[in-house]
């Protein structure tokens, strides 16, 4: 009875996981689409490793103890801002690539120091190391499962209700500053991908949770030229995979979840160019051509 | 115990990491490539389990030669990506980098390879800390040039490594200004050995840095260096020549800050050595870059 009773709170805890996971997974795949868009691929990387001091500094505030969701979400959110920031500020002086380089050093040089320091302090409730970068979503328990849930919807509803708006920023800024709505919505998006990558992490991991953004929206050009289209093939493949993902680690736990999530992406992605390269090799070369044409416009 | 057992070959090879990665960081941020030194420490994970099962060793051989054609693989699949994706630009390089990554970590996770210093602390955190030589007795034994023979096989690793950036640099000196300053022309006049020249360099400078640093901090090893001497440099030798000798400098005092600080301070925990080297030159590289302005 007691085996029956574990199996079914096994059965149920992983249900709502993969849904946390497929939710989130289709948030972050249309949030990547415009992130990709908006050539921030990269920057929101930096942002993903920029959570780990925040969460770790709850930790401390915390005094050791394991945070809440919504102090994950807090600390998350603090410590990727700061990091954007920062490498806003390193901009204005170096380029691109070094920015990003030295914004990197500082915030994972802060969250890799502080974890260490923190290690070595007794009573202090931290997750394994495997499952804090790679993630575990397959032992997450029930309420970070709902919470998970409810950022996700949010995050994606808001997404899609400005996705217009966004699509018109993006394919003429000028236009947008003219009407005032550039920076608004960039602030808006960059709120939407921080709450996003910040709750995501304990599921995917700090390391890997960037690559539930990135590539479902490369899948999705491979899939088709039109940007609706494109959100709609991210969207659905940036829910399966993770979701697939939860029953591998479910069922090998040695396997992280993120990991496995984002090597099924990427066996996705070659997949879909080499379907890509045989159709761009055939009778319809000219129409691919003209497709890509018109996605680099928009992009 | 005395300081030369744990420190002596962790300062040695952090000189010699100094020396590589910052001549190796400044080629990469004069092509504005520098996040190219992260994403390649990344794919070091995947090639570094297969060089270990297809080979069953993880010696640094066989590393390097994995590493070398890691770095080729990495800038084949990048360039691919672009062609296939226009307007992808870095992010293709994100794709690459954390597809591979994951794909080690998975390798990893599925051969349980715990006991090859392939497991998460060592990727994370790199290998610093182990570099412990306990054969010398007493300091006036490291003058005995017999004695070095029995040292840890990173030092050497790091001096290979050394040397072959510099042999590179200079051997394709001319080769590289001209594809800094003339890409057009460069391109496709350099043809195959050159590029594959370049890669064995970066290869060396990445595989180090992996080592010392671990894979997530491997870039801080390549860029600070770059990034600060840059700002003060005002010929391509000054550049080099400056970023190396930032590089050992941040190296060598991140390391002291971390082993000595909490003595000094009374702190009752340690610092973590990568860490701290990271932090320390990410500081440095944000203020030079406040003076810049």
């Amino acid at each position: 009875m007691g085996e029956l009773v574990a199996y079914e709170a096994w059965h149920w805890n992983v249900v709502w996981v993969l849904l946390a996971m497929a939710i989130m997974g289709s948030a972050a795949a249309v949030l990547g689409c415009f992130s990709v868009w908006m050539r921030l691929g990269l920057s929101a990387d930096v942002a993903a490793h920029g959570t780990l001091p925040g969460l770790l500094l709850v930790v401390a505030l915390l005094g050791g103890a394991a945070p809440s969701p919504l102090w994950v979400l807090l600390g998350g959110m603090v410590g990727a801002s700061l990091t954007l920031w920062f490498l806003h500020w390193m901009r204005r002086s170096n380029s691109g690539d070094a920015a990003m380089a030295v914004a990197l050093s500082l915030s994972f040089g802060a969250g890799l120091g502080t974890l260490s320091w923190m290690q070595q302090l007794p009573g202090t409730m931290l997750p394994g190391l495997g499952q804090l970068f790679f993630g575990f979503a397959a032992g997450m328990p029930l309420s970070e499962a709902l919470w998970l849930i409810g950022v996700s919807v949010v995050v994606l509803v808001w997404t899609v209700l400005l996705a217009p708006r966004l699509a018109s920023v993006i394919h003429n800024s000028q236009a947008a500053q003219l009407l005032g709505e550039g920076a608004w919505l960039r602030l808006v998006f960059f709120a939407l991908l921080l709450a996003l990558i910040a709750m995501g992490v304990r599921a995917a991991g700090v390391v890997m949770v960037v690559g539930l953004v990135l590539f479902p929206a490369a899948t999705a050009r491979c899939w088709h030229w039109h940007w609706r289209a494109q959100l709609r093939w991210a969207a659905l493949i940036g829910a399966i995979v993770p979701a697939v993902a939860v029953l591998l680690s479910a069922a090998v736990p040695a396997v992280p979840t993120g990991a496995s999530a984002v090597c099924l992406h990427a066996l996705l992605l070659t997949l879909s160019l080499t379907y890509c390269w045989g159709t761009a090799r055939s009778a319809h070369g000219t129409d691919a051509r003209r497709r890509n044409d018109n996605v680099e416009r928009l992009a | 115990m005395s300081w030369w057992h744990f420190d002596a070959i962790a300062i040695l090879v952090l000189v010699f990491t100094g020396i590589a990665c910052g001549r190796v960081g400044v080629i990469l941020h004069a092509q504005r490539q520098l996040m190219l030194g992260d994403g390649l420490a990344h794919a070091l994970l995947p090639a570094l389990v297969v060089a270990f099962v297809v080979l069953g060793s993880t010696g640094l051989g066989a590393a390097f030669v994995a590493a070398w054609l890691t770095v080729m693989l990495c800038q084949w699949a990048t360039s691919c990506l672009r062609r296939a994706l226009p307007g992808y630009g870095g992010d293709a390089l994100g794709l690459v980098f954390s597809g591979l990554f994951a794909l080690g970590i998975v390798l990893v996770s599925v051969l349980e390879l715990d006991n090859v210093h392939l497991e998460p602390e060592h990727i994370l955190f790199g290998q610093l800390e182990n570099l412990i030589w306990l054969v010398p007795s007493q300091a006036s034994d490291l003058l005995h040039i017999g004695i070095w023979g029995s040292a840890p096989v990173e030092l050497f690793a790091a001096l290979g490594a050394c040397v072959v950036v510099e042999l590179g640099l200079r051997w394709h000196s001319p080769h590289l200004v001209a594809r800094l300053f003339d890409p057009a022309w460069a391109t496709p006049t350099l043809g195959a050995p050159a590029r594959a020249g370049l890669a064995l360099m970066v290869s060396a400078a990445v595989l180090l840095a992996f080592l010392v640093a671990g894979a997530l901090l491997a870039v801080a090893m390549l860029s600070s260096g770059a990034v600060i001497a840059r700002v003060f440099a005002r010929s391509w030798p000054q550049w080099l020549h400056g970023a190396s000798t930032v590089s050992v400098l941040i190296g060598v005092g991140g390391y002291v800050l971390a082993t000595r600080l909490p003595e000094w301070l009374a702190l009752p925990v340690g610092l973590n050595a990568a860490a701290t080297i990271a932090l320390l030159g990410a500081v440095l590289a944000a203020c030079a870059s406040a003076l810049k302005r």
